[in-house]
């Protein structure tokens, strides 16, 4: 090896040093919980890529989707989760990675969407990424589970993929999706849950816990709409006890401080806002009392 | 309770406002300067059909036809195919209405605008919505608060071309030579139109925009007189 050579080597280990010594202080505080019994902890607050990631061609909108994760990871965000249903989310998180050189980085959640050819789409999907592999494959909303479950669970066992999962939103089909978290061996289950969508915490909730079953919670500000109502009022004085800053903390908090529940992935096209979303990893959480008062002055409002 | 119950309008549109607008803006930075181009021979079209030259109807059938294929290939197939994962559907229903135009165009060499009812009532209301459709739906963006450069243009964007398409179908049942089985052909050529302003209008509600009624209006006005133009038609053979 020539000395050029191995001066590139030394600056790209240093480099790599560097980006996991600002990984781990931006780590540092972070609320993580674990994923089953597979050692991997992940921060609370992860990022949704519906909708606010589907920004076509548009060279500006896709800067800002890049600087959206730039903040993201700076702040020690690692999932980020999307769908060969996004449209052109999925190319535009790739470029996001590779400008960010972040692969390393993401905990890449991903979903199969077909009742046809899925290691076709996951390679699809796969490419657009541009990662080795998935660190999380979903069934999204459960569409031909009884072909794509096997899929994935192949996959994961030839150690083409490291977690397995399916997914529902808008509280549909809890009752297949409950039947599936007792018979199979899953690692992820993705559902719908906010302040005031609860319906998880009668069942899901609690056998994800039995089982060992990861949570992640979408639609945690329904799409925005959450936000936008609450956002009219002011913040109760009390919320600072809850280790609450502001409404979306108030929000994300709710929800990630439920103990069945691993993260929340809320999606936002806005560096200033997922800022704030990753507050909520940070800080005390609220316990059991407060999330009951937390909920019945959402629902009084 | 079937688990569509369980869905809204908003779960079916995929994409934001700003990036839907943004994307408009694009496609006519990409095709400038067709827009002065359209708008000329839109104002061609309108010339001659005012005038009710012979062949007007036909050649408004083949443009609009043509128009419908290109906003297919150029904008459904396209920029619009990148954010929609249901917009190579919407490109072969644009395909479709502009290849029925343009085959009944071909197809029927005595086609022509009657001299009489398409004058009066239903006619001028299609005269009317084909005008507005070709010349004067850019203005839209400006009363509703957006940039010129997100104006949307017949033959470049979908909703002023489908309107378009609407209008011409409209005046067809209105009064036109040539057409032996107008009521079922007419119906035909509206079907996609009127389906499309249902999916453009719902489009539009979703997104906050406040001229989302206008597409919806226009196909229920078109139903409506066209249902009422039917009925005299069946009264009143002579006029069918």
């Amino acid at each position: 090896m020539h000395r050029r050579e191995w001066l590139g080597l030394a600056a790209g280990l240093l480099g790599m040093a560097g980006s996991l010594a600002a990984q781990a202080q931006a780590e540092a505080g972070l609320l993580r919980k674990p994923v089953g019994t597979s050692g991997t902890l992940l921060p609370v607050i992860g990022l949704g890529s519906w909708i606010t990631f589907n920004v076509g061609d548009d060279a500006q909108a896709r800067a800002s989707c890049t600087e959206v994760m730039r903040q993201f990871f700076l702040a020690g965000g690692r999932m980020v989760d999307s769908s060969p249903m996004y449209g052109s989310s999925q190319p535009v998180i790739g470029a996001g990675l590779a400008k960010l050189q972040a692969q390393a980085q993401v905990f890449s959640a991903e979903k199969v969407w077909t009742s046809g050819d899925g290691p076709a789409q996951i390679a699809a999907s796969r490419r657009h990424w541009g990662v080795a592999r998935f660190d999380l494959l979903q069934v999204h909303n459960l569409l031909a589970w009884e072909t794509q479950l096997p899929l994935l669970f192949e996959m994961k066992r030839s150690g083409q993929l490291r977690c397995v999962g399916i997914t529902t939103s808008h509280g549909r089909r809890h009752g297949e999706v409950e039947q599936l978290m007792r018979t199979q061996p899953l690692d992820f289950v993705q559902i719908s849950y906010s302040i005031v969508d609860r319906e998880v915490e009668q069942r899901i909730l609690p056998l994800a816990r039995e089982r060992g079953i990861a949570v992640i919670a979408n639609r945690p500000f329904r799409e925005g709409a959450l936000i936008r109502a609450v956002q009219r009022e002011r913040l109760p004085a009390w919320a600072a006890e809850a280790g609450c800053a502001n409404w979306p903390e108030f929000l994300l908090k709710f929800v990630v401080s439920h103990p069945a529940v691993t993260c929340a992935i809320p999606a936002t096209s806005r560096a200033d806002h997922v800022r704030e979303n990753m507050g909520a990893a940070r800080g005390p959480m609220p316990d059991a009392a407060q999330r009951a008062r937390m909920a019945a002055a959402v629902a009084a409002l | 309770m079937s688990e569509w119950t369980t869905y809204s309008l908003d779960d079916f549109v995929m994409f934001s406002p700003r990036t839907w607008y943004g994307l408009l803006a694009a496609h006519n930075r990409a095709w400038w300067p067709l827009q002065p181009a359209v708008m000329l021979l839109g104002a061609g079209l309108v010339w001659a059909l005012q005038r009710r030259l012979r062949t007007a109807l036909r050649l408004a059938l083949v443009c609009v036809g043509a128009a419908l294929l290109f906003v297919a290939g150029a904008f459904h197939a396209g920029p619009h195919a990148g954010i929609n994962l249901a917009a190579p559907v919407f490109g072969y229903v644009f395909a479709a209405q502009g290849a029925a135009l343009i085959g009944l165009a071909l197809l029927r060499p005595g086609l022509a605008l009657r001299p009489g009812p398409g004058k009066k009532g239903p006619g001028r209301v299609a005269f009317a919505m084909l005008v507005f459709a070709l010349l004067l739906y850019p203005a839209m963006a400006l009363l509703s608060g957006r940039p010129g450069l997100q104006s949307e243009w017949f033959a470049l964007s979908p909703d002023p071309t489908m309107l378009a398409a609407l209008a011409l179908a409209f005046m067809a049942s209105c009064g036109i030579e040539g057409l032996r089985q107008t009521g079922r052909t007419c119906a035909l050529l509206l079907a996609l139109p009127v389906a499309w302003c249902a999916v453009a209008g719902t489009t539009a509600w979703v997104l906050g925009a406040p001229d989302w009624w206008l597409l919806p209006a226009a196909a229920l006005l078109v139903c409506g007189l066209s249902g009422w133009h039917a009925g005299r038609a069946t009264d009143r053979p002579g006029l069918a």
